[in-house]
Order: C-alpha cells, then sequence, then structure tokens
C-alpha cells in the first residue's frame, strides 16, 4: 500500500468520524452483545464451581432414614475414592427471637477443624463478627447482607416444635449469634420444607459440633478424589461421583442390614428393662395404696365413733333436760296450788277478820257497857256503903251490907266477866293477828318459791344453750373430719386412678413400641450427589437458561451490523466517486484504491470487536450474574475472556462489514475513470406502483408523496431500517412477552388450575378414622377437601420413558372441584373417565403422545401396563397423570391408597396460613403441609430476577433502535443535504424541514414496529421453547399489554433519535451546500 | 422614488478559525422595483454573499439591508425563513431540483408554503414546459432543468428574484433562452430580478450593472436603453 493511500485513509476516519463510529459501534454492539450473553453461562458456571472448590461443598452427600453411627462413618471411610468425610448434624428447629418463632435448619460446624484453620466440607465463610469462642455462641446465615434473619447479639431460643425436649437434642436451649456465615451448601434463598413450625425453612444457623446431644450423625458429607479438577456443571463430575454413589449404595445396603440388627437387640434389651420396671412400679404402686386404704378407714372408723358419742350425749342432756323441767314445772304447779290456798285462806281470813273485826268492836262496845254498868254497880254500892254509915239498923245495914257484898260480888263477877272478854278479845286480836302474820308468811314463802323457781329455770336455760352449742361444735368438728375423709378418699381414688392408667400407658407404650420394632424398617441410606441437590440444578438451569437466550438475540444484532456497515460503506464510495476516479486516473490499482474503504471497514470492525467482546464479557456477565446474585448468594462473577465466542463473533463480523464495503466498491471499480470523474448522474426519480392506484395516490398530500417514492426508492436502506427496528421490537416483545409468560405460570397453575390451597401429605395412608380427617372435615378454616393418591411413577411409549407424578382422586367426579383439566386451546373440561388418563401436555409433548395413543405405565416390578390416553391438559409446572380410582385398582390390582389431602382454605392470609399451618403439623401422621400461595410467592421472587435480564434486553435493543436509526437518518441527511439546502432556501421553516426528512423514518419505523411485532411472536415462542426446562410449560400467550409496550418503546427510540438529530438538520448551512457539485 | 433595495454599508467577515475574510467591505448600493439589474464581478468579488444576504440566507456583519421598506438586516433567523419564504425567489446555476419528484411537483414544493402562489401548472406552461410538467428532472435537458427552477421561483410569486449564475451550466443558446425568459418575466410582472454571473457580456440587457471588486462596489451603471437578450451575443 502506498504511503499517500495509507495517509489518506487516516484522514479520511478522521473526516468522517461519525460514520467511522457508527460502523465501530453496531459491530461493537453485535459482538458484545452475542459474545457477552454467550460467556455468560460458561462464566456463571465457573463462578459457581470455582465457589464450590474454594469452600470445600461436598460431592455427595448421604443421609440415613435412622442416622449414622461410628461404624457406619468407618464403613463409609473404607471407600478408597473418598478424599475427605465429614460426618455432622442437621436437625430443623423452632427459633424464638424477640417473639417471633421460625423454622430454622441447624447444622454442625467442626470447630476443632476451624480453629485449626483447616479445610472441612462445607465451609462457613464467616462474613460478619467472630466465630463461637465458649458455648452458648452460634453463628446464623448473612444471606446476602442484608436484614439477616437474626443480627449479630440476637439471643436464640429453641425448641423442637414436637413433644420432644430440646435437651435431647442440644446442650442448652439458648444461644446467642456472634457471627454471621454463608455457606457453599446454601447458595439459594430457598432452604425447603420442614415439618414443624410454619412447615418452611427460615434460614440456618450453624454450631459446633459438640453442642448436640443427639445419639447418631444425621448426615454425612464426602468429597470425592479428583473431583474437583473438573467444572461441577461438566457431565465429566457426574461421571466421576456416579461409581462413588454406587459403592455407598452397597455399604448402606450391608450397614442398614447389620443396624437393623443392632437396633432390634437393643431396643429389645431396652422393652424388656422397661417391663421389668413396669412391673416393680405395678408392685410399689399397690402397696402404697392399700396403706393408704388402711389410713382411711381409721380416720373413717374415728368419725363414726366421735358421731355415736354425740348422740349419746345429747340424748342424756335432753332427759336433764326434761327432768329438770318437769321438777320444776311440779314445783310450779305446787306452788301455784299453795298460792291458791294463800289466796283463798287470805279471802277467809279477810272474811273471818271482818267479822272478828265487827265482833271485837261488838264485844269491845259489851265491855264498855259492862264496864259503864260496873262503874254504874260500883257507884250504887258506893252508895250503898255510904248509906250504910248512915243506916245504922243493922238489918237494914245487914241487907244493905248484904246488898253491897253482893253488888261487889256482881261486880266483880262482871270486872271478872270483862276481864274474860278483854282476854277474849285480846286473844281474838292475837289470833287475827297471827292470822296475818300466818298469811304473810305463807306468802313470803309461796313469793321465795316463785323465785326459786325463775332461778332455776334460768340455770336450765343457761345450761341448755351451753350443751348445745358445745354440741354444735362437736358436730361441725365431726362433718369437718369427714369431710377430710371424703377427700382424702376421692384423692386416693384419684390417684390410685391415675397410677393405674400411668402403668396401663406404660404397658401400651411398651406394647407400641413392641408394634413399632416389629415394623421397624431397615435404615434406608440416601446418597445425593451434589448434581442431584435443588440449589445445583437451579443455579445450573437458570445458566443454560441465559445461554439458550443467547442463542437467538445476537443475531439480530450482527445481522443489523452487517446493513449498516454496507449502508454507510455505499454511501461513502458514493461520496468519494471523484477521489476514486482520480485514483483510477492517476493509474492506481482497482486493490490499491479498493483498500482505503477494506482497511476503513475493517479498522472500524475490528476495532469495535475488540472493545465489544471487552465490554461484552466483562458487563454482561456481571449484571446478569448480579441479577441472579438476588436470588443466590454467590460471589462476584468470574469473567473470562472466551476465546471461542471472541472468535466466532468477530470474525463474522469483520468478515461481514468488509464485505459490505467491498460490495460497495464494486460497481464503482468496474467504471471507467472519466465516468468517474464526472458527478454520478443522481437516481433518477421513479413513478412507484402506489401511483398507479390514482385514488390514494391523488388523495395524498404532496409532501406525502415525496416520502412515499423516497421510502421505496432506497431499497437498501429500508431493509436496514426495517429490520433493525423489527428487531429492536421483536427483541423488546420478547422480553416483555418472556416476562408474562413465566409470571403466566403462577397465576394460571396457581389461580386458574388449581383451586384448592392447601395440601397436606400424610406419612402413612389415610385410615378410617383418622384425626386428620376429622380435622379437615370439622374444622371451619378448611371449607371443602378432596382425598388423592398420588405417586411417582415411570411411564413411556416407544423408546422414550420419563416420570410423572400418579393422581389418582377418591372421588373422580369431584376432582374439577379442586384441579381443573382442561384442553388449553379451547378451553374446554376434559372429564376423567374410567377409559385412560389425562396426561399434563409438556410430558404429552415430551412423550409425543397424542389422544388416544397407548402409553405404559411401569409398576414397581417394573411390569408396563398399557393404558389409553383420553385427554391432554393444560399444565405448566410438573408432570401429571390424573387417573380414576376404578382404572387404577384394573391397572395395578391393588386398592388405592389415599395420602394427600386438597383443601380449600376460608383465607390466604399469610397469618391464617402460619396458624393453621402450625395446628397442622401438630398431628402425627402429617409429613408436610404447603399452601399454593407460599409455592407461588417462591416461584414470584424467582421471575423477580428475570426484570434484570430483561432489562439488559430492553437496553440492548434500544442501542440497537438507536444506531440504526441514527445511521439511516445520517445517510439520508448526508445525501439529501443539497435537498434540504433548496427546501431550506425555498423558505421551509425547521420544523417543516425535520418534518420532511423524518416523516421518511416515521413511517419505516412504523412498518419496522408492525413487522417486529410479529417477528416477536415467532422469537418469543422460539425462546420460550428453548429455554423451557422439562419440568415447566411456559404460558404460551403474550399480554396484549406487552405488544403496546414494545411498540411504545420503540417508537420512543425513534423520537429520540429524531431529537438528536433535529439539531444537525437546522445547522445545515445551504449556502455552502448550494454551491458546490456532487 | 423610495428605493426598493438599500444597501447601506454592508460588511460582512467570516471567520474560518483564526483567519477573517472579509467578503463584503462597506458596501452600498441600491435598486428600484421592477429593475432588471445584473450584479458582475471576478471570482471571489463577493457576488454570492451579496445575493446571500439580499436573499436572506445570510446576515451581514455590519450595515444596513433594507428591502421594500423593510430592514432586512436586523431579522432573527426565523424572520429571515418568512422572508425567504414569501419575499424571494431563487434560481442557482445548479438547479437544484428535488431528484424525486416530477415538474410539476418541484414547482408545487414551493407553491405549497406560500401565500398567493401562482397556479403552478400555468407557471410551467410560460416557461414553455406545459408537455414535460410530469417528467422527473433526470429525464429533462440542463435548460428544461432551469426552466423547472425558474419556474418554481417564479410560481412563489415574489418581490424579489434572485439569480445565481442560472446560465453558468447551460450551453449558449439554453443559457440565452433562460436569460430571455427572466428579462420577460422582470418586463411583464414588473417583478425585480437580480441577475449575478461573472459573465459580462450579458450587462447590456441589466436596466442597472453594479460591478464589484474584492467586496466593494466598483461601479453602479445605470442603463438607460438595456438591448434584449436576442440581440447580445458573446
Amino acid at each position: 500500500m502506498k504511503k499517500a493511500l495509507l495517509k489518506d485513509t487516516f484522514r479520511q476516519i478522521k473526516k468522517s468520524f461519525g460514520r467511522f463510529l457508527s460502523i465501530f459501534l453496531i459491530v461493537a454492539l453485535g459482538v458484545g452483545f452475542f459474545a457477552g450473553i454467550k460467556a455468560t453461562s460458561p462464566d456463571m458456571k465457573l463462578t459457581a464451581d470455582k465457589y464450590f472448590d474454594d469452600y470445600n461443598l461436598m460431592d455427595i452427600r448421604l443421609i440415613s432414614t435412622m442416622g449414622f453411627d461410628e461404624k457406619d462413618i468407618k464403613a463409609i471411610e473404607r471407600v478408597p475414592e473418598i478424599e475427605d468425610i465429614s460426618p455432622g448434624y442437621s436437625v430443623d428447629l423452632l427459633a424464638e427471637y424477640e417473639e417471633s418463632v421460625s423454622v430454622v435448619k441447624l447444622l454442625s460446624l467442626p470447630m476443632d477443624k476451624v480453629e485449626a484453620n483447616a479445610s472441612y466440607i462445607n465451609e462457613a465463610i464467616l462474613v460478619e463478627g467472630r466465630l463461637p469462642e465458649k458455648p452458648g455462641e452460634i453463628l446464623a446465615e448473612s444471606g446476602n447482607g442484608i436484614n439477616p434473619t437474626f443480627p449479630i447479639g440476637s439471643k436464640i431460643k429453641f425448641s423442637t416444635g414436637t413433644d420432644e425436649d430440646i435437651s435431647d437434642v442440644l446442650k442448652r436451649d439458648e444461644y446467642v449469634v456472634v457471627g454471621l456465615v454463608n455457606t457453599p451448601y446454601y447458595i439459594s434463598f430457598e432452604k425447603g420444607n420442614a415439618n414443624i413450625g410454619t412447615g418452611t425453612i427460615a434460614c440456618y444457623m450453624m454450631l459446633p459440633e459438640e453442642e448436640f446431644n443427639l445419639p447418631v450423625y444425621t448426615d454425612v458429607y464426602l468429597t470425592v478424589k479428583g473431583a474437583k479438577a473438573v467444572n461441577t456443571y461438566q457431565d465429566e463430575y457426574d461421571n466421576i461421583l456416579e461409581p462413588v454413589k454406587e459403592k455407598l449404595e452397597d455399604i448402606g445396603e450391608v450397614r442398614g442390614e447389620e443396624r437393623y440388627k443392632e437396633i432390634i437387640f437393643e431396643a429389645n434389651e431396652e422393652l424388656n428393662k422397661a417391663k421389668e420396671e413396669l412391673k416393680e412400679a405395678e408392685e410399689e404402686l399397690q402397696a402404697e395404696l392399700s396403706k393408704a386404704e388402711k389410713d382411711l378407714e381409721a380416720a373413717k372408723r374415728k368419725i363414726e365413733e366421735g358421731e355415736r358419742e354425740l348422740l349419746a350425749k345429747e340424748r342424756e342432756f335432753k332427759s336433764q333436760l326434761e327432768n329438770g323441767q318437769k321438777r320444776l314445772k311440779e314445783e310450779e304447779r305446787k306452788l301455784q296450788a299453795a298460792e291458791a290456798e294463800y289466796e283463798r285462806n287470805l279471802k277467809l281470813f279477810n272474811d273471818k277478820k271482818e267479822e272478828a273485826l265487827k265482833e271485837i268492836e261488838v264485844a269491845e262496845a259489851q265491855i264498855e257497857k259492862g264496864e259503864k254498868e260496873i262503874e254504874s254497880k260500883q257507884e250504887q254500892i258506893n252508895m250503898l256503903k255510904e248509906s250504910l254509915n248512915f243506916i245504922v239498923d243493922e238489918v237494914e245495914r245487914l241487907k244493905i251490907i248484904q246488898l253491897i257484898e253482893y253488888g261487889e260480888q256482881e261486880l266483880e263477877k262482871a270486872r271478872m266477866e270483862i276481864e274474860a272478854a278483854k282476854i277474849e278479845l285480846e286473844a281474838a286480836k292475837k289470833e287475827l293477828q297471827e292470822g296475818e302474820k300466818e298469811l304473810e308468811a305463807a306468802r313470803i314463802t309461796i313469793e321465795e318459791g316463785k323465785l326459786r323457781i325463775q332461778e332455776e329455770w334460768d340455770k336450765l336455760e343457761i345450761n341448755k344453750e351451753r350443751a348445745i352449742k358445745e354440741f354444735d361444735k362437736a358436730r361441725r368438728e365431726l362433718a369437718q373430719a369427714r369431710e377430710e375423709y371424703e377427700k382424702g378418699y376421692e384423692e386416693y381414688l384419684k390417684s390410685r386412678d391415675e397410677a393405674l392408667e400411668e402403668i396401663e400407658k406404660a404397658k401400651e407404650e411398651i406394647a407400641e413400641e413392641e408394634e413399632k420394632l416389629k415394623d421397624l424398617q431397615k435404615p434406608k441410606w440416601y446418597i445425593l450427589k451434589r448434581t442431584e441437590t435443588r440449589d445445583y440444578i437451579d443455579f445450573g438451569m437458570n445458566a443454560d437458561r441465559i445461554d439458550a437466550v443467547a442463542s437467538v438475540f445476537p443475531v439480530f444484532f450482527l445481522a443489523v451490523a452487517v446493513l449498516v456497515s454496507l449502508t454507510s460503506m455505499t454511501r461513502m464510495v458514493d461520496e468519494e466517486r471523484i477521489h476514486i476516479g482520480t485514483l483510477k486516473a492517476l493509474g492506481y490499482g482497482n486493490l490499491d484504491i479498493a483498500s482505503k474503504y477494506l482497511i476503513y471497514a475493517a479498522l472500524a470492525s475490528i476495532g469495535g470487536s475488540i472493545v465489544g467482546l471487552l465490554i461484552g464479557f466483562k458487563v454482561l456477565p456481571t449484571v446478569i450474574f448480579n441479577a441472579y446474585r438476588i436470588m443466590y448468594i454467590m460471589p462476584e462473577v468470574i469473567t473470562e475472556f472466551n476465546f471461542t465466542y471472541a472468535l466466532i463473533s468477530s470474525t463474522v463480523a469483520v468478515f461481514a462489514t468488509v464485505m459490505a464495503a467491498w460490495l460497495a466498491l464494486r460497481s464503482e471499480l468496474k467504471e471507467a475513470p472519466a465516468q468517474l470523474l464526472r458527478p454520478k448522474a443522481p437516481k433518477p426519480g421513479k413513478r412507484i406502483f402506489l401511483e398507479n392506484i390514482s385514488f390514494i395516490w391523488s388523495r395524498m398530500k404532496f409532501t406525502q408523496k415525496v416520502t412515499a417514492r423516497n421510502i421505496f426508492r432506497y431499497k437498501k436502506r429500508f431493509i436496514m431500517t426495517v429490520l433493525g427496528i423489527s428487531g429492536c421490537t421483536a427483541l423488546l416483545l420478547t422480553g416483555f412477552g418472556l416476562k408474562d409468560s413465566i409470571v403466566s405460570i403462577v397465576s394460571k397453575q396457581f389461580d386458574e388450575l388449581y383451586s384448592y390451597q392447601l395440601a397436606i401429605e400424610l406419612k402413612a395412608d389415610k385410615e378410617e378414622d383418622d384425626p386428620i380427617i376429622q380435622f379437615v372435615k370439622e374444622d371451619n378454616r378448611i371449607t371443602d377437601y378432596i382425598l388423592l393418591n398420588e405417586k411417582i411413577i415411570d411411564i413411556g411409549k416407544g423408546s422414550i420413558e420419563k416420570s410423572v407424578n400418579l393422581m389418582v382422586p377418591e372421588d373422580s367426579s369431584r376432582l374439577k372441584e379442586f384441579i381443573t383439566l382442561r384442553e388449553r386451546k379451547s378451553q374446554k373440561a376434559i372429564p376423567l373417565t374410567d377409559e385412560g388418563v389425562v396426561l399434563s401436555e409438556k410430558m404429552a409433548k415430551l412423550l409425543d403422545a397424542q389422544i388416544g395413543d397407548e402409553i405404559y405405565i411401569k409398576d414397581e416390578d417394573g411390569n408396563k401396563l398399557n393404558v389409553k390416553i383420553t385427554g391432554i391438559t393444560e399444565n405448566y409446572t410438573g408432570h401429571f397423570m390424573y387417573m380414576t380410582n376404578n382404572l387404577y385398582e384394573k391397572v395395578f390390582g391393588e386398592e388405592v391408597n389415599y395420602q394427600k389431602i386438597l383443601c380449600k382454605t376460608s383465607s390466604t392470609d399469610e397469618k391464617f396460613e402460619d396458624r393453621l399451618s402450625e395446628e397442622l403439623l401438630k398431628f402425627d401422621n402429617i409429613s408436610s403441609v404447603s399452601f399454593t400461595t407460599g409455592v407461588s410467592d417462591s416461584f414470584n421472587k424467582t421471575i423477580g430476577s428475570l426484570n434484570y435480564v430483561i432489562m439488559v434486553i430492553i437496553m440492548t435493543a434500544g442501542a440497537l433502535a438507536f444506531i440504526v436509526l441514527y445511521n439511516l437518518t445520517n445517510i439520508n441527511i448526508g445525501e439529501r443535504y443539497r435537498e434540504i439546502a433548496t427546501i431550506k432556501v425555498l423558505g421551509f421553516y425547521d420544523n417543516e424541514v425535520a418534518n420532511y426528512i423524518y416523516r421518511e423514518n416515521f413511517i419505516l419505523t412504523l412498518i419496522g414496529t408492525a413487522l417486529g411485532l410479529v417477528l416477536g411472536v415467532f422469537l418469543h415462542k422460539y425462546v420460550l421453547v428453548t429455554t423451557e426446562i422439562e419440568i415447566i410449560m411456559f404460558g404460551r400467550e403474550i399480554r396484549p399489554i406487552s405488544f403496546v409496550y414494545s411498540a411504545a418503546l420503540t417508537l420512543l427510540f425513534s423520537v429520540l433519535v429524531s431529537i438528536a438529530m433535529y439539531y444537525r438538520l437546522k445547522n445545515i448551512d445551504m449556502v455552502e451546500s448550494l454551491k458546490a457539485v456532487d | 422614488m423610495e428605493k426598493f433595495i438599500q444597501m447601506e454599508n454592508v460588511t460582512k467577515i467570516y471567520k474560518m478559525g483564526e483567519v477573517e475574510i472579509k467578503a463584503l467591505d462597506n458596501m452600498s448600493f441600491s435598486i428600484d422595483k421592477g429593475q432588471f439589474v445584473v450584479i458582475v464581478g471576478p471570482s471571489g468579488a463577493g457576488k454570492s454573499t451579496v445575493l446571500n444576504i439580499l436573499g436572506g440566507m445570510d446576515s451581514p456583519t455590519s450595515g444596513k439591508l433594507i428591502v421594500d421598506n423593510k430592514e432586512i438586516s436586523s431579522y432573527s433567523p426565523k424572520e429571515l425563513i418568512t422572508y425567504r419564504r414569501h419575499d424571494i425567489g431563487f434560481v442557482f446555476q445548479f438547479y437544484n431540483l428535488v431528484q424525486n419528484l416530477t415538474a410539476l411537483e418541484n414547482v408545487e414544493l414551493a407553491t405549497e408554503i406560500c401565500k398567493n402562489p401562482l397556479e403552478p401548472e400555468e407557471v410551467l406552461e410560460q416557461v414553455g414546459l406545459k408537455d414535460r410538467k410530469n417528467n422527473f428532472p433526470g429525464q429533462l435537458s440542463g435548460g428544461e432543468q432551469q426552466r423547472v427552477s425558474i419556474a418554481r421561483a417564479l410560481a412563489k410569486n415574489p418581490k424579489l428574484l434572485l439569480c445565481d449564475e442560472p446560465t453558468g451550466a447551460l450551453d449558449y443558446n439554453t443559457g440565452k433562452a433562460v436569460l430571455k425568459l427572466l428579462q420577460d418575466t422582470c418586463r411583464k410582472n414588473n417583478m425585480t430580478v437580480i441577475v449575478v454571473t461573472h459573465n459580462l457580456a450579458i450587462t447590456p440587457m441589466a436596466d442597472k450593472v453594479i460591478r464589484i471588486k474584492n467586496g466593494r462596489v466598483e461601479a453602479e451603471e445605470i442603463n438607460e436603453n438595456p438591448i434584449p437578450v436576442e440581440r447580445i451575443e458573446w
């Protein structure tokens, strides 16, 4: 190459830097996007592999139905391929923190190795805080470092969530979080299910092994020799593990047998011991009981005696009292009699007294009279006497003496008589007085008697009261004693019953244990390769999905890159026509002349490729992986320069661009220099077919006609623009559509197809009077339920064989109330009949089976049983085969065992579900409880990360549209510079000028968008089919709004380009452009 | 009589990076309405600059331009567009027809945007292209194209028709025919026509000849008796 030409080439680049840049950029975009997306999947897998290797993720995990003892570990260690072995514990526990309880997976940490800084399997990566240093300290999950469930310093209280005591599991029940860790063992936020609490494991925690109180190891983790050397996502990795797994299975078989025997022996021994203990306890109880009985009897007797005594005393007292009363009454009576007599006597006496007093008065009067008589007689005597003195006649005197004497005698007599009367009177008075006195005495006696009797009554009353009080007291005491006795007796009865019941229970337990022992299954080992763990598979699938997307999208970019290069180079060659002619005239060869443009194209494309690769390999895997890091706990992505993809993409791009340049040059080089030196005859105007349809053409505005002619005039540009724009729209539509499809899995599967909200799995088959059925039937939170048998079986057709969930409802006619069976396209319900089975759509597709085809079902013994497909039902996740119980019995020849219950609940509130779940998990026979809301929530989270991928798609689609439209407008303006200048001179306003040019862009954009929407539908379908994983069927429809979004975004990009180009239009210099000749 | 166009001390300086080029240096002249004016001068004298400023495609750096009593030199870019749109007709050396439009459509391109345009078909008939109106520029000869270009300018019914070397790309006879068309238009429609050329031979046909050199008016001559173009030979 001549020096001058080379110089010219570089000047050309400098001069037309915009054009150079547009080729450079579209190549960078195409190459970068293709290579970057293609490299994402390998980068993701590489990152995972390194992470797993760095922190020693187990290659194989062993779990056993009965754990592992030392002998098991020894047996495993003998496998020669094993590099390292690490037995450990893992238990699901309820963790209480700040009054909320969540289910955690507690893993053991081999502290000796941790402290020695030695490598161990499933290493804990300390993110924050420190490792446990003393008992009572624990590590919690860090997750993505934002809002850990249990921050450092939180006190966690553990419980088992079952009847079991926490001390059977852990050394203590409270631990303090001292550090936050991550582990390759859990890379996702989904930790699976537990059968305690809410049933969903919220997070894991790690505890030094010594803090566990479990008798056997629950898990054994292994690493296999040579496994680290290969990428974990390569088939070779699984090939290394598979033989080890087979060996371990054999060991498991043998150890299971041995362990079984050991367990039976130990259990029997224990049972015997328990029986003996029980017997002793029973005897002891009997003795205790009889003693208690005796004591009670004695107490009872004493009470009865007391009662008797009390009764006797009462009776005695009563008779005494009665006697006293009788006596008193008698006396009273006597007294009354005496009183009456006294009254009578008194009356009598009073009568007599009156008489006597009268008599006395009479007597006294008589006496007075007598005395007066005496006195008179005396006086007579005295006169006589005196007379004597006078009378001296002695006869007369003697007669008078005689008369005196007589008189005296008489007087004497009278005197005496009065005296006697006086005495008599005195006596009578006295007698009266005496009688009064006597009466008085009698009255006093009676009064006294009365008083005495009253006193005695009082005394009697007091005695009586006192006695009654005493008796009451005695009686109360006795009643109390009796009550106490009754109580004691009752207690005795109760404790006796209780004790007996306990013994009965113990007996039952022993019987149960014996029964259980009879039913004891041989311990079974489950050997899980890393390739069989969920996180591993999920992550791999996500990586593969990206890869599938990568195989479609970048094609557009490359195609558009070629077209952009082609149009740009054509334009450049056109512009350089005279230059080429001049060179030719000077005698330069075709190759020399061409080399300028080829170098130009090559430099742009090689430069673009390099920049595209450098950015693409770094940015795309990082962006996409970071999107996935929302779902996965992983270190930063490791981006590799992937030579294969780099070479493929850049070769295609460079070749295509240089070819485009060559194509553009070819026709020019053929012409003679003289021709070239003349300006190229402008491409003549041409009528377009539309002009023949005069009724449209005549109606079009003048400027519209111009636009129409221009559009059809430049076919290359037309194709480039329409392809670029349609590619942009199609990409957008695919992106939005993908989201629709994946989102619709959730809404269709869980809202439309599944009408139930709760699925309960039973451990054992349902029994007739299962308490769970009772609960489900009676609890008003569960509005309806149906029993099902679900099991995983193999079915096949021809040479294809797949696993499917067989679903046999108890009542086939009611199945539709819980699970809708319908044909996807027609939405017609599919009946479930005894004629055959209904298969889920994806499975039918995998088996390539149609309605009416026969497929086989493999029973447990591997026999192939033929059934007919009577329907293919819409279904998005999982594979299902529905069958009536009649058909099941006919095909398998056995009764259907129902072990799954589908329920409708009255609410889907989270708290409601948590509570219900907790209650349900208390039943022994329930192995799992799952709510469809829970399932759909976790699904939705997964889809969230998809938004980032869609963002990447939208951004690249935008870039694509931008570059294409920019290029188109650029060329348009360049080529029609003169035309634009002319119309500017003619007095077109700026916006009129812009319209004149942009109308074309706009129409091309519209055509491209419309085509893109059609194309997008196909692209979407293609991507769905290629990215779909086996177990899932994505929704096939795109929501109408996604069409709107895609079209609107495309139009928006076009508007943005128009705005950016507006200033270029405005700045076109009319004067300069009109002078020059093209 | 009031002058239709007045250039007063117009100076135009182009800046090319560091270098300043004085295209017009204090230029003054005037033109009456309905005059056929020829501006002549050697290459680089500033002929085109004068035309550009007169046509509203460029603004003077200093000085005044008054057209029909309006001070064009103080117009904003938008006002300049309106000025071009309604008052100015342009005829270019290289016709500048839109290749994708027929002759008639090229005329329509201009008439669509002005206030009271002439009927495009009539104008085309005037310029003698009635039969070629549906041909694309590529199908027309140079003279025909230039006639389309003139028709396009005339159809706008402008106050001022500016022609930049209208015969520059044409052969002798065609050039003559074009010039005649311009002169006839001027006479018939009383339209002011300014022709810029380096061809001194056509000066006798002008009412007024403005000779410029190095951005200055060298001479401003009035032809009392302009000669019809048919009688001029060069």
